[in-house]
């Protein structure tokens, strides 16, 4: 079996062994090896939620509230089919130039991309004013395409488009990641950031 | 279910929201008194002020946002992520007071939600776990002790933790009680409760969420 194979395989036993109802998310770590080891279980939806049914196709909120609400659960593991490839960035209003501190204030004017495969989930509007006491999350924009290639391509035109006026966010911090050769040719782990940044 | 009350702010309430109304069910937000402009509280067909700015008087308060939920008559609750969404004192209350917690049960967000339990049921059920300690960190020099035979750099996380908060790399162990000080604080003041444990994470490695 493949690793991501192994990995599935691994979340469903996780689940199992619980009696795992309704939505959650098991967390792994994969070494440079292709080994694989739990990290932990996200017990509620996951902030990346729409890559998952960006992919399946498949409302992951109204299946929450299907099971919540007791009616039989319909979707077999079979059928679900991976198709295309998604890419979410979290666009947080916060200053890339010193430490991501975060950066509120009033959303002066506001232009959000669109076309197909492209999604804004967000909760503000011009004339909001983001708040210091809580996330710096603005929203998540989040784009589907075939390959990973057009889903890049898609994400830098979505990103170019966004505007977000009044504020700093790290809007062109994902366009350098975007464009980054380590990141076109999957060379990123989890500290790639740390280390080879630049 | 007829009204769903949505625990939370931000874009995860509005996205619960929609999928509420798609579904033809009612929709009840809460809100603190700074967020009475929010999108969330325009969108959901009531909505209740649950309290001042500081979360633990507002979206962390159980017993405001139960009130809402009696006021309103909800039949069920949904926490979105972060807040009370893995708090299973807040989905037991729940289930107590008759309202369906749109979630696992609160023994199972225990027994997951609390990372150090989680990772113990997972070496019981033969899933790999990333190398760290079996256990809670205990104290900063207990900590300590451990990460020396770890390896540096290690990572310390809040056993209720999630989003990232009460998580920090510690790269050497002079900067250990520091760090692991500042996370504990913020697990505190996120979750209201400041456990802690290690959790591997090598170079060169990537993390996968399924």
């Amino acid at each position: 079996m493949a690793t991501g194979a192994c990995i599935s395989a691994a979340a469903v036993k996780a689940a199992s062994v619980v009696n795992y109802e309704n939505a959650g998310t098991i967390e792994f770590v994969v070494s440079n090896d292709f080994s694989f080891y739990f990290i932990e279980m996200n017990t509620r939806i996951q902030v990346e939620h729409p890559v998952t049914e960006m992919v399946t196709g498949i409302d992951l909120i109204q299946a929450q509230l299907l099971i919540a609400q007791g009616e039989p659960f319909d979707i077999e593991q079979e059928k679900i089919e991976i198709q295309g490839h998604s890419i979410e960035c979290r666009l947080n209003a916060e200053d890339p130039a010193h430490q991501f501190r975060p950066s509120p204030g009033l959303i002066t004017s506001l232009r959000v991309p669109g076309g197909f495969g492209v999604r804004m989930d967000s909760a503000v509007y011009a004339g909001y004013e983001v708040l210091p006491y809580y996330d710096s999350m603005v929203g998540k924009l989040i784009v589907h395409a075939e390959t990973r290639e057009l889903a890049i391509a898609k994400m830098l035109q979505a990103l170019s488009e966004l505007e977000i006026g009044g504020l700093k966010t790290n809007r062109a911090f994902h366009l350098e990641i975007l464009n980054h050769p380590d990141f076109l040719e999957q060379r990123i782990h989890t500290k790639w950031l740390e280390t080879d940044w630049k | 279910m007829k009204k769903v009350l949505v625990a939370n702010r931000g874009e995860i309430a509005v996205r619960i929201i929609r999928a509420c109304r798609q579904l033809g069910i009612e929709t009840v937000a809460v809100y603190s008194d700074v967020d009475r402009d929010s999108l969330h509280v325009q969108l959901a067909d009531e909505a209740f002020c649950i309290g001042s700015k500081d979360l633990k008087d507002s979206y962390l308060n159980m017993n405001n946002i139960l009130v809402a939920v009696g006021l309103s008559q909800a039949d069920a609750v949904h926490p979105g992520f972060g807040f009370l969404s893995e708090n299973p004192e807040f989905a037991r209350l729940c289930e107590q007071v008759g309202v369906k917690f749109i979630g696992p049960s609160a023994s199972v967000i225990e027994k997951m939600g609390d990372k150090s339990v989680a990772r113990e049921t997972m070496i019981a059920a033969g899933v790999p776990v990333v190398p760290g300690s079996d256990g809670l960190i205990e104290s900063a020099t207990d900590g300590k002790e451990v990460a020396k035979k770890l390896g540096y750099p290690v990572l310390v996380k809040a056993a209720a933790g999630g989003g990232g908060r009460g998580m920090r790399v510690i790269q050497a162990e002079e900067e250990f009680e520091l760090h692991f000080q500042a996370a504990k604080q913020e697990a505190d003041l996120a979750f209201g409760d400041g456990r802690m444990y290690f959790s591997g994470g090598r170079q060169g490695s990537f993390c996968c969420e399924l």
